[in-house]
């Protein structure tokens, strides 16, 4: 028994030294080399305190990434970032319980009324997936595709597909991805009610990925996931470029949300449209603002 | 006769139904062993296909234009874990705007600190035609710049996340021992246009990089067998004095032989069904068109890196080293108020009340909360700790609704420890003029430890695996916890967010594993300790 007890305390120690380890290696100061990173927000070292920002799930990355670099400049902030999703966002920015707020789409009507504001910070397009490794079509026109989720046409054969009915995974109606789809591919048409539903970007990457036959949309940054295809819609591919060219029309902006700005909101959403934020979008595969 | 009958009968019975048992026992063993197996092999081994720009093949020494007689290796800080670099991120490590980070190449949170030569030299012309393409020509502010090769050495031991070029011969290799000399990956497949053109909602955009080779070497003769246009495969090679000549060795020759390199662009241009080898500078400057390149790739996953770091990024970098201490706080801290309420309960009801209405209702009660779905409790917390209370999404909401989830079952496994320790025990202290709470306190707690505390633990692997709750109370920051009311993450929250963020399977993964090794190692704690304190009372 003595010997057991012996080893559980060798483990810890073990593991206490592990995590000092860790907390080292990140404190560790980086012999500097002589030229600094190019900042160009401004900077006030008076700027301190706990901020608590929240919502969409989409601009998730991009805050978080931006929370990160900015933190460089300015260690006695503290920011934190919650996804809870669009709709929550607003909420908490009009109660108050986040001082700024992100959403993935535009503000409804009512939310405008109750003070709150948005500024783009990003782009993004919204593309169509397929299963890539049951699926062999690579190109369809957004009439089909609208025909697709009306459920007017169930078999890929009618589109020169192989004969197997389509598996149509859609968005839950929250979704600010959801929204923009419906408003740039759909239009008028009505979606189809038995399609299944998935609760996210990542959620139905996974599961087109996974689904033989399926087709489903995902945000820009996610066509790269795992069994995944993007179609080209009226031949134009889903790319940055041609979101800037205007010919791909599936595309949104990401915002941030407030009632008013404070000195330090102002500062980071400051930080987010500077060259260094846009390059922060870049690298996550989103799209920077023209 | 008779008798034997029955008893050879009885033993045929007794033998089909054991078989019945061993089978079940089988079936539920191997499907325990499947599930564990599966989590624990996808955590520590990564297999996916990727889709590169370039091809597999790696070239150590590359060459300028300018110089093609003095060819360049790229040598890196030892820390950084990197095995083969793509030549678009080399470029882009230099030409970037802002200052890169190892995190986009080998998930490490470490910023890349290139260096350059400094002045008018030879290795400055060389190194920088290397590190530069014609969309991207500028070079960072954040490049250092050095004066010769032979400072590079020092400059790469001493600055954590270095990288630069330096002239091959420079250094002997015992030198180079310290650093790492890092491959590149910079050969690309370029097509006729007409090869990815679309043609009845088909295109060929991909191709598989063992199926690189059969292009060239005749195995495949056109383009529909692997999915594109009904085109002949025309294989085409540039021959120079530089790493295209490497290239052309790399391949059994069917193919037609340039050595002038703007006719072969323009054969390749031109000639319909055309396919060539070309150096992804060239890819980008002649603009090309060029097949994707899926690589088959097993890797490691789970390492110790993986462990120590911190999570950046939403987890897609650095580790999780954060979230298992948030874990283990939150573990401490729902103990530190659950068990003493839980087992204090407990004794109430088994030693001091008397068996009426009401305690039946209580007990009713504490059954029922014990089988509640957790997300019951997330949205009670969230409803009365983080909105009623005012208390916020956080550490100090997310304790006390886990405390809550976790009473029920700590007060009924403690009371059938308690129930379980004999009257005897009690009759004896008492008859020795032992007061009540001596007896409980000396006798009877003693006698019931082990069960309470396998209560306790029970209840620490379900705070450990919880999920539903914790979305609502403890919110998603995966900092280090360093208030009550800061929002944290633990593992299994970031398992949920790593999944439903589509940040990254493989991570999801292998923090799954680390959780069921906390969970063993909690479980063999425990056992121990039981088995501690049984020897002990024995004794």
């Amino acid at each position: 028994m003595e010997k057991r007890l012996s080893v559980m305390i060798v483990l810890l120690m073990v593991a206490a030294t592990i995590f000092a380890g860790g907390k080292q290696e990140t404190q560790a100061p980086v012999t500097a080399p002589a030229s600094a990173p190019a900042v160009t927000a401004t900077y006030d070292s008076t700027f301190k305190g706990d901020l608590a920002f929240g919502g969409s799930t989409t601009v998730d990355p991009i805050i978080t990434a931006a929370i990160e670099e900015w933190k460089e400049l300015y260690p006695n902030v503290h920011i934190s970032y919650e996804g809870v999703g669009s709709s929550t966002g607003i909420k908490g920015v009009l109660a108050g319980t986040y001082s700024l707020g992100a959403a993935s789409r535009e503000l409804k009507a009512a939310e405008a009324a109750s003070g709150a504001v948005t500024t783009a910070v990003a782009l993004d397009a919204i593309a169509v997936v397929v299963n890539s490794n049951s699926v062999s079509l690579s190109n369809l026109s957004v009439e089909d595709v609208a025909k697709i989720y009306a459920g007017e046409i169930t078999n890929w054969k009618e589109l020169g597909g192989a004969d197997s009915s389509i598996v149509v995974f859609n968005r839950d109606e929250a979704s600010g991805t959801y929204e923009t789809f419906e408003k740039k591919v759909m239009g008028k048409t009505e979606f189809m009610k038995a399609a299944s539903v998935t609760t996210g970007n990542g959620d139905m990457a996974a599961k087109v990925g996974a689904t033989p036959n399926a087709i489903g949309y995902v945000g820009l940054g996610f066509i790269s996931e795992k069994g995944l295809k993007p179609l080209s819609l009226n031949g134009v591919e889903a790319s940055i470029k041609n979101v800037y060219n205007g010919t791909y029309a599936v595309q949104r902006n990401l915002n941030v949300v407030f009632t008013e700005l404070g000195k330090i909101e102002d500062a980071f959403v400051n930080y987010i449209l500077s060259k260094d934020g846009q390059d922060i979008v870049a690298d996550l595969d989103f799209i920077p603002l023209p | 006769m008779n008798i034997q009958q029955s008893t050879r009968r009885a033993k045929r019975e007794e033998k089909v139904a054991k078989s019945v048992v061993y089978l079940f026992v089988f079936l539920t063993l191997s499907v325990l062993v499947w599930i564990v197996g599966y989590v624990l092999f996808k955590g520590f081994v990564t297999i996916k296909d990727t889709s590169y720009e370039v091809t597999p093949s790696s070239i150590e020494s590359i060459a300028s234009e300018k110089y093609p007689e003095e060819p360049y290796l790229l040598i890196v800080h030892d820390k950084v874990r990197v095995d083969e670099i793509l030549y678009e991120e080399l470029i882009e490590m230099y030409t970037k705007r802002r200052q890169a980070n190892w995190g986009d190449i080998t998930q490490q949170n470490l910023k890349i600190w290139p260096f350059m030569y400094a002045g008018n030299t030879s290795f400055y012309d060389a190194a920088s035609e290397l590190v530069t393409s014609e969309e991207s020509d500028e070079i960072g502010d954040h490049v250092s710049y050095i004066n010769t090769p032979e400072e590079a050495l020092s400059y790469i031991e001493n600055v954590e996340g270095s990288a630069g070029l330096v002239p091959v011969g420079v250094f002997s290799e015992d030198q180079l021992k310290d650093v790492k000399v890092v491959p590149v990956r910079m050969v690309g497949v370029a097509v006729n246009d007409g090869v990815t053109a679309i043609i009845d909602n088909m295109q060929l955009r991909e191709i598989r990089s063992d199926e690189v080779d059969h292009l060239f070497d005749g195995t495949y003769t056109n383009w529909n067998q692997i999915g594109g246009p009904d085109l002949r495969i025309v294989p085409i090679v540039y021959q120079d004095s530089s790493i295209y000549g490497e290239l052309t060795t790399q391949l059994g020759n069917i193919a037609e032989v340039y050595t002038d390199k703007d006719d072969f662009i323009s054969t390749l241009k031109n000639t319909e069904g055309a396919v060539a080898r070309v150096l992804f500078k060239d890819l980008e400057e002649e603009e090309l068109t060029s097949l994707s390149i899926i690589k088959h790739e097993v890797k490691r996953n789970l390492t110790i890196h993986y462990l120590i770091e911190e999570p950046a990024r939403s987890g897609a970098w650095g580790g999780i080293s954060t979230i298992i201490i948030n874990t283990l706080v939150l573990i401490i801290f729902t103990l530190v108020f659950s068990s003493p309420i839980g087992v204090m309960a407990a004794i109430y009801l088994i030693e001091y009340s008397t068996e009426n209405r009401f305690i039946r209702i209580l007990r009713l009660g504490t059954e029922t909360l014990a089988g509640i779905p957790s997300i019951v409790f997330g949205l009670f917390g969230y409803i009365f700790f983080v909105e009623l209370l005012d208390m916020g999404i956080g550490f100090i909401s997310a304790t006390l609704t886990v405390t809550l989830m976790i009473l029920p079952t700590i007060i009924r496994t403690s009371e059938e420890a308690l129930k379980s320790v004999p009257n005897t025990f009690r009759e004896g202290s008492l008859a020795l003029g032992a007061t009540k709470l001596t007896t409980i306190y000396k006798v009877v707690l003693p006698a019931a430890s082990p069960g309470i505390l396998s209560g306790i633990i029970l209840a620490v692997g379900r705070v450990i695996g919880e999920t539903a709750v914790l979305i609502y109370t403890l919110g998603s920051n995966y900092e280090l916890v360093s208030s009550p009311t800061s929002s944290a993450r633990v593992l299994s929250l970031h398992i949920y967010n790593l999944f439903a963020e589509a940040i990254s399977f493989e991570r999801a993964f292998s923090t799954a594993t680390v959780l069921i090794f906390m969970i063993l190692l909690v479980n063999y704690g425990t056992n121990t300790l039981i088995g501690r304190i049984n020897t002990q009372q024995r004794s």
